[in-house]
């Protein structure tokens, strides 16, 4: 408990990690609070106040068919949540288990688990999705079962190396002269050494979540019509962008803001919770901070962290 | 070297079969009755039949699996289920849409993520992190919201500064080399725009290390400043790593495509791919996506043995 806290602590220390649990409070809040209320209700038109502007009435406007577009908004952050939450726990569930399979397993299966991985790693997002919509029609479910395998595979590779790390560990070897038992390793030594590490991948798989909904959506292959989503809100504007171009800036705006805000959450889970980038913030060595950087800027699309430089520190004396 | 080059063409050739064999479950097997899924719910069962004789479908699915294959190895990618077509014609057409978009993007993000991300690594106290944290934003915001905000700036007919045809593409492709021009230009500065912010904080790190490196604060203490240090030694591996990481953008590449082509109205893959989708045109759709995937898996393989020819340290560990 008290890891818990020290962790969140050191969380709340950064700017990135302020405005990560911010958004992410902001968004649950909205979409809680849309259960309940909002300020009009989401099936109420009228076509007399289409393409309102923003005003006491109408917070952020009216759309087409006289919609109160705050509303909508607010309630959009519901199936946000949704999908980020069902995506988030698919991607756990994949990547542990292949992560597992490629690390606890005889030699050969680890192997061949750990191939299969670095091969599907390159598969984007959207094509698992266009190839779920294809065969069981365009839901929701496509939207989080395609980031949650995508990012699945992610997972898994940046998680594997890290149980095979603690695996060989000395650590593990004296527990386990010490008689410590399968399920005492794993809960004493497994769960703390990779918990950090999954925390931050799941919630980039959060923050991919929002973006793939929303362009899924507006493909028309994620929320059915009638549903309350972002993505769906921005392509129900968008023909009108000549004329209307502040009902298109809203969803646009509140996606991105998600978006950024799940994003800023994970680089500054990544640096609260790894104890080695805690300290280099403080000595402020650039390089220690670098290869976090490197592995947030591969977010949106992978995990996979920069390729390494091996052993950059001999050729380079030579060639200097 | 040679054993490097075969390993990795096995490695390729791996890929290429797990994707076909996972495309293949995925739209063949998973949904039972793939006539039923093709037909929908109101064919008659003559209908079904013929589908399911058009498909082969009689046979069982590893010898349909194999003669998938076995046309895919002819480039023999099938016909279209709806318009009878065949596939691989329309795919090359659609490409040259597309291929030009995805160029035309990653030229875009090259152009704006090496020269900021070396300069944010560089200044990184004297404002270098600001373009950091832009790039952060920038990285956030949906291809679609940034493709609609670009037709708002600049947008024929829509825009601030009424400059680039916004729907569509000349009806006769690459015939008007400079009108088909301008219909990208705005896709690909969608593109090109969101995947460089991704590119920039690569650039960014790696110039970061690279500035760490001892053999930069030899040079730089024998005279050179750092920035010249950084030019002449730490580049050549900055750009190394550079390279790998253009790879991992294809990916991202391609889905922007498939959201900008939709934006855009351009006749694309990404766009045939999005119709096929609600066509249920599965024969189509499998080839699409096996095709968009090839893209991925053999740009990964040709980054991997350019970076390992180009690296003299993998050269020789390798050799």
């Amino acid at each position: 408990m008290s890891a818990v806290g020290g962790a969140l602590r050191e969380l709340l220390r950064r700017p990135g990690g302020v405005i990560g649990v911010a958004v992410v409070v902001l968004l649950v809040a909205s979409a809680a609070l849309s259960l309940v209320w909002t300020p009009w209700p989401l099936l109420h038109t009228d076509i007399a106040e289409r393409w309102q502007g923003p005003s006491a009435r109408h917070w952020l406007g009216t759309d087409q068919t006289g919609r109160d577009l705050f509303s909508w908004l607010l309630a959009g952050a519901r199936t946000t949540v949704l999908v980020a939450v069902g995506a988030t726990l698919v991607a756990g569930l994949v990547g542990v288990s292949l992560a597992a399979l490629g690390s606890l397993t005889p030699r050969g299966v680890r192997e061949a688990v750990t191939v299969l991985v670095d091969l599907a790693i390159a598969f984007p997002v959207l094509l698992i999705a266009m190839l779920l919509a294809a065969t069981i029609g365009g839901s929701l479910t496509v939207v989080v079962l395609a980031v949650g395998i995508g990012f699945g595979f992610s997972v898994a590779r940046v998680t594997r190396p890290e149980i095979r790390r603690v695996q060989r560990s000395d650590y593990v070897l004296a527990a386990r002269a010490a008689g410590v038992g399968r399920v005492g390793m794993v809960v004493q030594h497994l769960v703390p050494n990779v918990g950090p590490t999954l925390v931050v991948q799941l919630s980039l798989a959060a923050s991919v979540s929002v973006l793939a909904e929303a362009g899924l959506s507006y493909l028309g292959y994620g929320a059915p019509s009638g549903t309350p989503s972002w993505g769906r809100l921005l392509s129900a504007t968008q023909g009108y962008i000549a004329t209307q171009p502040l009902a298109v800036l809203w969803p646009g705006l509140t996606i991105s803001i998600a978006t950024l805000g799940l994003t800023l959450l994970g680089d500054a889970l990544r640096e609260a919770l790894d104890p080695r980038l805690r300290r280099s913030r403080a000595a402020s060595i650039p390089t220690e901070a670098a290869p976090g950087a490197a592995a947030d800027a591969a977010g949106a699309d992978s995990s996979t962290p920069a390729p390494a430089t091996p052993s950059s520190t001999v050729v380079g004396e030579a060639r200097a | 070297m040679l054993r490097f080059l075969i390993g990795r063409l096995g490695l390729l050739v791996a890929g290429l079969l797990l994707a076909s064999v996972l495309v293949f479950l995925v739209l063949r097997v998973l949904p039972g009755d793939v006539a039923q899924v093709i037909g929908g719910t109101n064919a008659t069962p003559a209908q079904i039949a013929a589908i399911r004789e058009s498909l082969g479908l009689d046979a069982g699915p590893v010898s349909q699996y194999l003669s998938w294959l076995a046309g895919l190895v002819r480039f023999d990618l099938g016909d279209s289920l709806i318009t009878g077509t065949p596939v691989g014609e329309e795919l090359g057409q659609k490409f040259q849409v597309t291929l030009p978009l995805t160029l035309l993007a990653l030229v875009v993000g090259l152009v704006i993520a090496l020269p900021l991300g070396v300069l944010s690594a560089v200044r990184a106290e004297r404002g270098g992190g600001a373009i950091n944290v832009a790039a952060q934003a920038l990285a956030a915001v949906p291809a679609l919201w940034a493709g609609l905000l670009l037709i708002l700036l600049l947008g024929r007919g829509v825009g601030l500064v009424p400059l680039l045809p916004t729907q569509g593409f000349p009806r006769d492709g690459w015939a008007d080399p400079s009108a088909a021009l301008a219909a990208l230009v705005l896709p690909a500065l969608t593109i090109g725009v969101i995947e460089g912010a991704v590119l920039l904080r690569f650039v960014r790190s790696a110039t970061l290390e690279a500035l760490a490196q001892d053999y930069v604060r030899t040079a730089a203490a024998k005279g050179l400043t750092r920035t010249r240090a950084l030019l002449t030694h730490g580049l050549p591996n900055v750009g190394l790593s550079i390279i790998s990481v253009t790879a991992l953008t294809v990916a991202g590449l391609i889905t922007g495509a498939v959201l900008v082509e939709s934006l855009f109205n351009l006749p694309g893959v990404g766009r045939m791919l999005v119709s096929d989708v609600g066509n249920r045109d599965l024969v189509k759709v499998q080839s699409e996506i096996l095709f968009l995937t090839a893209i991925v898996l053999v740009i990964g393989a040709v980054v991997d043995v350019v970076h390992r020819v180009l690296d003299p340290r993998l050269r020789e560990a390798g050799a």
